[in-house]
């Protein structure tokens, strides 16, 4: 009698699993789905054998099928364990190793803030503080993070050129881009600077990010209310 | 720090209540009988001293569990459990300490590191065990119960250990439910009040942690997990109604 009710609950816990989905993991959902259905099996294959126990002539055929299955249950249970246990262990050195690459990535936005300070110095056009105040209402700070903060990977050299090409000898991108380092008047200024900028750039292997201007400032507020802005990107 | 994973302490679950199966009456192919008799329930066995074992003059536990090794006492149940529970909380205190020293001392070195890890890891290893052992304790209190003499010191501290420590595994299961309400009513006042709350709840999180945060009934599931687990009677026996179990249940 009381192998019935060990089904009803397991089945209880399943459709709690279903219905109230407590876990947040898609490996903790798998792993407790997993448990809880070996339980039920075995549950099930007690329930068969103490039902057929009340029988007057009891198969033995039924009796070892259903002893084995709880063997190999037990067996799959304990595989599985351990199964969750290395992907658990894997799962928390991977995190340890992206925390530790988050940790050198967060050495960025320093670097950054060096290098901006470097083209001020070098630059005889650096913007104001006036300017930049300008520039802050349309360049929110989420954005201005996620510009220093965004790494990139190597090996986008074919665009890296283009970029590269497009920003230094285009009239029309001159005036169209801005870059997060408040370069454009040094590019403007013409090769010399230039020169001096890129020789900025190499010393710091950060990826200098460039914003696209809009067109003119209504079509730039309204971008601000209703979309981000686009990013391109250029890798130096 | 994260203390480990729910997984763990559900994995010991779920081992246990199938091996569990071996106190049904049923009658099974000769293999899994075999199986059964080797079936370790205990993740690290402890021999019970034979202090201990001289001090027993309690009745003979049923055939049922004494073809497993199922002796009266409480204390002779539990040991192994109470041993391990043991080892994992005066490791995780003395790291505790340690970790105090080291923060008084402002040493920050691989060593604090590894202190911080031993004492989360002998944690989660008693919380593990104290999550496992539940069931057994009403078991064992019930067998305990129905062949103690009540004539020694030892009988008597036999049966106020097994009534201490199911009022301890009631704590538990209660202090789960308290600490997801808690975490709960700290999400609604904000970032703040939770994060602080995280911080200061650092060696609970596995109760909470891994599960989703909508509300109290799908972050709690250790909760349904405990009540689950001696609603269903996992050592079935007690609800046995063959002629060993009559021994056990008698009055009941």
């Amino acid at each position: 009698m009381q192998t019935s009710y060990l089904v009803i609950f397991d089945g209880a816990i399943l459709l709690f699993l279903y219905f109230k989905n407590p876990f947040n993991t898609l490996r903790g959902k798998f792993a407790q789905y997993y448990y809880e259905i070996i339980t039920l099996l075995v549950h099930l294959c007690t329930f068969i054998l103490s039902l057929q126990d009340t029988f007057k002539d009891p198969s033995d055929t039924v009796r070892l099928i259903m002893s084995t299955a709880i063997l190999y249950l037990n067996t799959a249970l304990v595989c599985g364990a351990i199964g969750f246990m290395f992907i658990e262990i894997y799962k928390t050195i991977s995190e340890k190793k992206r925390a530790a690459r988050l940790k050198k990535q967060q050495s960025v936005p320093v670097d950054n803030q060096e290098s901006r300070n470097l083209t001020q110095t070098a630059s005889p056009f650096h913007p104001s503080e006036a300017t930049s105040q300008k520039r802050q209402p349309w360049i929110n700070r989420e954005q201005t993070a996620s510009i220093e903060n965004f790494h990139l990977e190597s090996g986008n050299s074919q665009n890296r050129n283009l970029m590269t090409s497009d920003l230094f000898n285009t009239e029309e991108s001159s005036h169209g881009l801005e870059t997060n380092f408040y370069i454009e008047n040094s590019i403007l200024s013409g090769a010399n600077s230039r020169k001096r900028i890129n020789r900025q750039r190499n010393q710091s292997p950060v990826p200098i990010m460039v914003r696209q201007r809009p067109q003119n400032r209504n079509q730039r507020q309204q971008r601000n209310n209703l979309r981000n802005p686009n990013y391109i990107i250029n890798y130096e | 720090m994260c203390v480990g994973s729910a997984i763990v302490p559900f994995s010991a679950l779920v081992s246990k209540i199938v091996q569990n199966t071996r106190y049904l009456n049923l009658s099974v192919a000769s293999d899994l009988a075999e199986v059964y008799q080797t079936w370790q329930t205990n993740l690290i066995s402890w021999d019970v001293p034979n202090v201990m074992s001289d001090l027993d003059h309690f009745g003979a536990s049923p055939t049922l569990f004494a073809q497993y090794d199922l002796g009266s006492p409480f204390l002779v149940n539990f040991w192994p459990t109470l041993i391990n529970i043991g080892i994992g909380l005066s490791t995780f205190i003395a790291c505790i300490l340690l970790q105090k020293l080291f923060e008084h001392s402002k040493y920050e070195g691989w060593a604090h590191s590894l202190v911080r890890k031993l004492a989360a890891g002998s944690f989660n290893f008693a919380m593990v065990q104290a999550y496992a052992c539940l069931d057994d304790i009403l078991f064992y209190l019930v067998i305990d119960a129905k062949t103690n003499p009540f004539d020694s010191f030892f009988s008597w501290a036999s049966m106020i250990c097994a009534v201490l420590f199911l009022v301890f595994g009631c704590l538990l299961v209660f202090f789960n439910f308290w600490t997801v309400n808690k975490y709960q009513s700290r999400k609604l006042q904000g970032v703040k009040a939770l994060e602080a709350f995280n911080e200061r709840n650092e060696y609970w999180e596995l109760l909470y942690s891994d599960f989703n945060d909508d509300d109290l009934w799908s972050q709690s599931l250790c909760y349904p997990h405990h009540s689950k687990h001696p609603l269903k009677f996992d050592n079935y026996s007690l609800l046995q109604l063959s002629s060993d179990a009559n021994i056990i249940l008698g009055d009941f």
